[in-house]
């Protein structure tokens, strides 16, 4: 028996690599429409890398640093999972962000191999004198044991 | 000797937090956002949006819409004494006005916009204007920032 002994045809898809959203602004939005949702795993490699280490030696990238502060190990930033929903944000408004606003609130700390789920919602849905719809977004993200670790808001026009 | 530094090594500021007052003008931060870093922030986060990674119809690669975040406190902690024990990020609000784009040079300038307690924290909102060299506005933050980490007690009323 070889190493490699699948013989079947099927091909795996890189799961990381970039596809546009299924759902995204569209003059037929409604309020209640559901974004796909964003799933992350943040591993300590992950974190290093957005943090820039090993220059940067902070409670995000380094334990001795970490524990100083009180923490067991390394955490994840809030900057880089508010990454998770500007990803949510640009995918769904798409040339339409520019113009439009995103707010997240930091609610609680994201642990080294959590798996974060972010899930967004329309929420709100206007139409100016000229015809152009404009959309509100809601997004929540939560850890597997259903923390809830950021919540935001995003909106701007449906691009023309 | 170690090139390496602590965040708290490259927070520059001496102003106490404590002597804070609305209207303080924080000063401003030169940046640019290199093609390398946007490629990191996208390894990083496995996202990889044509327009951070390849190219966008704004003339050159972006930058993806909250990077910024992960380096603005320089210009809170560019003027007031970062504190012992540290601080909390508690919220970060954005209006994008034009895209940001990668291996161009922008300047950030901030300026306390509020303060207010909850909860036995001190949150400190600084407002931001990201401007490019010709004094064009690009982006409007509002970044508020919690101390301290530990909830102070609140004295309760009988």
């Amino acid at each position: 028996m070889t190493p490699h002994a699948d013989t079947t045809d099927e091909r795996l898809v890189d799961p990381t690599a970039y596809r546009p959203a299924p759902v995204v602004a569209s003059q037929d939005t409604q309020v209640g429409t559901e974004l796909e949702p964003v799933v992350k795993r943040v591993t300590l490699d992950k974190t290093r890398l957005y943090q820039g280490w090993p220059a940067a030696r902070n409670r995000h990238t380094d334990y001795v640093a970490a524990q100083a502060t009180g923490l067991r190990e390394p955490n994840v930033s809030g900057g880089q999972t508010a990454e998770y929903l500007g990803q949510m944000f640009l995918r769904f408004f798409g040339p339409g962000f520019v113009g439009g606003r995103l707010a997240v609130s930091f609610l609680g700390f994201v642990n080294l191999d959590d798996e974060v789920t972010v899930r967004g919602t329309v929420t709100d849905r206007a139409e100016s004198d000229g015809g152009r719809v404009w959309l509100e977004i809601r997004m929540t993200a939560q850890t597997q044991d259903g923390r809830t670790v950021l919540a935001g808001t995003g909106s701007g026009f449906v691009p023309e | 000797m170690s090139a390496t530094k602590t965040a708290e090594e490259l927070y520059t500021g001496t102003v106490d937090l404590r002597s804070a007052r609305v209207g303080d003008q924080v000063g401003s931060l030169a940046f640019t956002v290199s093609s390398e870093m946007m490629a990191r922030n996208a390894w990083a986060n496995d996202d990889y949006h044509p327009w951070y990674v390849e190219d966008s119809p704004y003339g050159g690669r972006i930058v993806s819409p909250v990077y910024l975040a992960a380096f603005d406190a320089r210009l809170f902690y560019g003027y007031y004494a970062y504190p012992e024990g540290g601080s909390l990020f508690a919220k970060q609000e954005f209006e994008y006005l034009r895209p940001l784009l990668a291996d161009v040079e922008y300047v950030m300038e901030g300026t306390l916009a509020e303060i207010y307690e909850r909860k036995g924290r001190t949150f400190y909102r600084l407002a931001i204007v990201v401007r490019d060299n010709a004094g064009v506005e690009h982006l409007r933050m509002l970044k508020t920032i919690a101390w301290p980490v530990r909830a102070r007690a609140i004295q309760e009323t009988p």
